[in-house]
């Protein structure tokens, strides 16, 4: 029998159901000690579904999932595409005023949630405010220690994964709907949705599991979260080709070291991860000479990998075939690919985002959507299979994003700067507006300079992005002018902001100031702030101070980088 | 109590002068209170290898030297112990 044969042909679930008939006891998930097969990840997520249906949640309805990465997490994402809906991934570890808005924005919605997290639950329900929410579908008993806001009391349902009926409900909807929202960083203020449909997903996953040969022997990395897009390689490329995902516990990622352990440990084939990531493996040099004997490829996405840290990486591991990927959430996991051919030398340019992938064009066009000349540097933008139909809820920014060239072709202006070389490769050369990548998030400074205005105590801020040399990333730095005689200092202003923003938009340096530098037409001269940054950076170590005027808030910070970087080089044999 | 010239002491002042996160003591956990990340842990190593003339190597990465600030200072004082013998004199 063929899924296909059952409706909804091309539906995520259904690829991932097949694997579980062919071979439901090829375990399918690990989590550290947790494992699960794919016949029983199939059963608890037709449980879920079953659930989900039961209160009424269909094609074209939203389930937010608020659900630490676990085994439970898959079951959730499995569960909700099976019921019709599609998931809209929340990070649980992002304060509940920013949640309360994403389910605010996603409303009518309803939520499925892990006891763990039964105060956050709470907190958003009360931020997201009455007929937000529909429904409460616990992974397990209701928290006792559970209470609704006063004002909204959805109806509230534990879920047994473990027994009850696992036949899975009727197939519904097609691989034209939605799989997905994802919640990025968003210039006003407020989180944008990027939705994405599983026709989308399929033809990224085709093609990468193709390209990349993965199979029933892989063991694969679950390294992002799963309301980072390139979770849904991880999650659908393993499961959708019978490979084995090992999600990488948070407590890996805390030191460059524990990453390299679970490394070691698990045998993975394949790792997709962030430059962020492999820097400070690089810098704190944690790999061995042909170190993780098992990884045939490492992949990135998401940030420019600086070229001395390449090197490192491709000395230590000869046998693994280094590629990175390239691709904003709109366009679907990423367009465009380079495969390293050989060790980047001493001053190397960075690696090149490449070519599309099949179905997906890549183009620098001018402000009629005309092409540029190759060589010409200018605004990269992406047409084909992986474009999302437009921001959830958000015609305005979707027509300024999103327009169709004359030929009647959509094209995403990904606001990349980019070049295509005489070969017809791509060339990544900035962005042409305020939004950042820090340790491998994407950032829209302007949120947080929303965030920061809303701080009392301030009677100016303003928030920009600094990169040295690459290696210590791109930090997010913010200044202000305290309000006479209320003179509040960079910890606490950090505390606060930590509960209205995600914990890597919060800023990592402070500057204090007599008065915010203005433009002359008097605008906030975030360039003049960026150089007291980067002038602070540039100073050698334990002298002076990035603000000339004042005390500055963080001298140690500033000065201190310089020498970080030095040592870095050295490590890394630059 | 500790003085401020302790290393307990100059360590707490670099994370709250430096990084801009404030422990309530010198026994919280860092981690497990989520007042450090993996990027913080980055930063903290780069500044008590300057404050401290230190070398934080990849075999000194373990959690169990960096959960309170009590621990960090241990671990400080361990390896400026360890560097006298070469006769190698760290800051003060």
């Amino acid at each position: 029998m063929s899924w296909g044969d059952r409706g909804g042909r091309g539906r995520l679930e259904l690829l991932v159901s097949a694997q579980a008939e062919r071979d439901p006891g090829a375990r399918a998930v690990v989590d550290g000690a947790a494992e699960c097969g794919y016949g029983e990840l199939e059963n608890r997520a037709n449980r879920l579904a079953r659930a989900l249906v039961d209160q009424g949640v269909g094609p074209g309805d939203r389930v937010c999932l608020m659900v630490p990465k676990s085994v439970s997490a898959i079951v959730a994402v499995l569960g909700v595409l099976k019921s019709g809906a599609c998931y809209v991934p929340m990070d649980t570890a992002s304060p509940a005023r920013r949640l309360g808005r994403v389910l605010r924005r996603c409303g009518p919605c309803w939520v499925v949630a892990d006891p763990g997290v039964s105060g956050l639950v709470a907190g958003c329900l009360d931020e997201a405010g009455p007929s937000s929410v529909r429904g409460v579908l616990w992974l397990g008993p209701v928290p006792e220690d559970f209470t609704a806001p006063a004002a909204v009391r959805p109806p509230v349902v534990p879920v047994g994964l473990d027994d009850g009926p696992a036949e899975p409900p009727p197939v519904r909807g097609d691989a034209g709907d939605l799989a997905y929202i994802m919640f990025t960083s968003g210039s006003t203020g407020e989180p944008k949705g990027v939705p994405v449909t599983h026709a989308s997903v399929r033809h990224f996953t085709s093609w990468a599991n193709t390209r990349f040969g993965l199979g029933p022997g892989d063991r694969v990395s679950g390294h992002a979260p799963l309301h980072f897009d390139i979770s849904v390689w991880d999650v659908f490329g393993a499961l959708t080709s019978g490979a084995r995902l090992y999600l990488v516990p948070p407590h890996a990622n805390l030191l460059p070291s524990l990453t390299a352990d679970f490394l070691r440990r698990t045998g993975l084939t394949q790792w997709f991860s962030v430059p962020s990531v492999l820097v400070q493996m690089a810098r704190r040099d944690v790999v061995a000479y042909g170190d993780f004997p098992d990884l045939r490829r490492l992949i990135w996405v998401g940030e420019v990998f600086p070229a001395a840290a390449v090197r490192y990486w491709m000395e230590r591991l000869p046998h693994v075939e280094l590629t990175n990927v390239y691709g904003p959430t709109e366009t679907t996991i990423a367009s465009s690919h380079h495969t390293l051919t050989s060790v980047p030398g001493p001053g190397a340019p960075p690696v090149p985002i490449g070519r599309a992938i099949p179905g997906e064009r890549l183009a620098v066009l001018g402000a009629d959507l005309a092409p540029l000349a190759p060589g010409v540097v200018g605004d990269l933008h992406i047409a084909g299979a992986g474009l999302s139909p437009g921001y959830w809820r958000d015609p305005a920014a979707t027509a300024a994003a999103f327009r169709e060239a004359p030929g009647g072709e959509r094209w995403y202006r990904t606001g990349d700067l980019a070049a295509m070389d005489a070969e017809g490769v791509f060339h990544f050369h900035g962005r042409a507006d305020r939004q950042v990548k820090a340790r491998g998030h994407r950032v829209e400074l302007d949120e947080i300079a929303v965030a920061l205005g809303r701080v009392r105590g301030l009677s100016a801020g303003a928030v920009v992005a600094v990169s040295g040399d690459g290696f210590e990333g791109t930090e997010i730095c913010a200044a202000y002018v305290p309000v006479p005689g209320g003179g509040r200092g960079p910890a606490e202003l950090r505390a606060e902001l930590a509960g209205t923003l995600p914990p890597y938009m919060v800023p990592t340096r402070w500057l204090v100031l007599d008065s915010m530098p203005m433009t002359p037409n008097g605008k906030t001269d975030h360039r003049a702030i960026e150089h007291r940054f980067l002038d602070a950076t540039r100073r050698p170590s334990g002298h002076g101070s990035p603000d000339a005027d004042r005390r500055p808030a963080g001298p140690g910070s500033a000065d201190r980088c310089a020498d970080t970087r030095g040592s870095l080089e050295r490590e890394v044999g630059a | 109590m500790r003085g401020d010239d302790s290393v307990a002491g100059r360590v707490a002042a670099l994370m709250r002068d430096s990084m801009f996160v404030d422990p309530p003591d010198d026994t919280t956990d860092i981690v497990a209170s989520g007042l450090i990340d993996s990027m913080g842990f980055m930063r903290l190593f780069a500044l008590l290898e300057d404050e401290f003339g230190i070398e934080v190597r990849s075999a000194d990465l373990r959690l169990d030297h960096f959960r309170t600030i009590e621990r960090i200072a241990g671990f400080v004082r361990d390896k400026r112990a360890a560097r006298q013998p070469a006769g190698d004199h760290a800051a003060t």
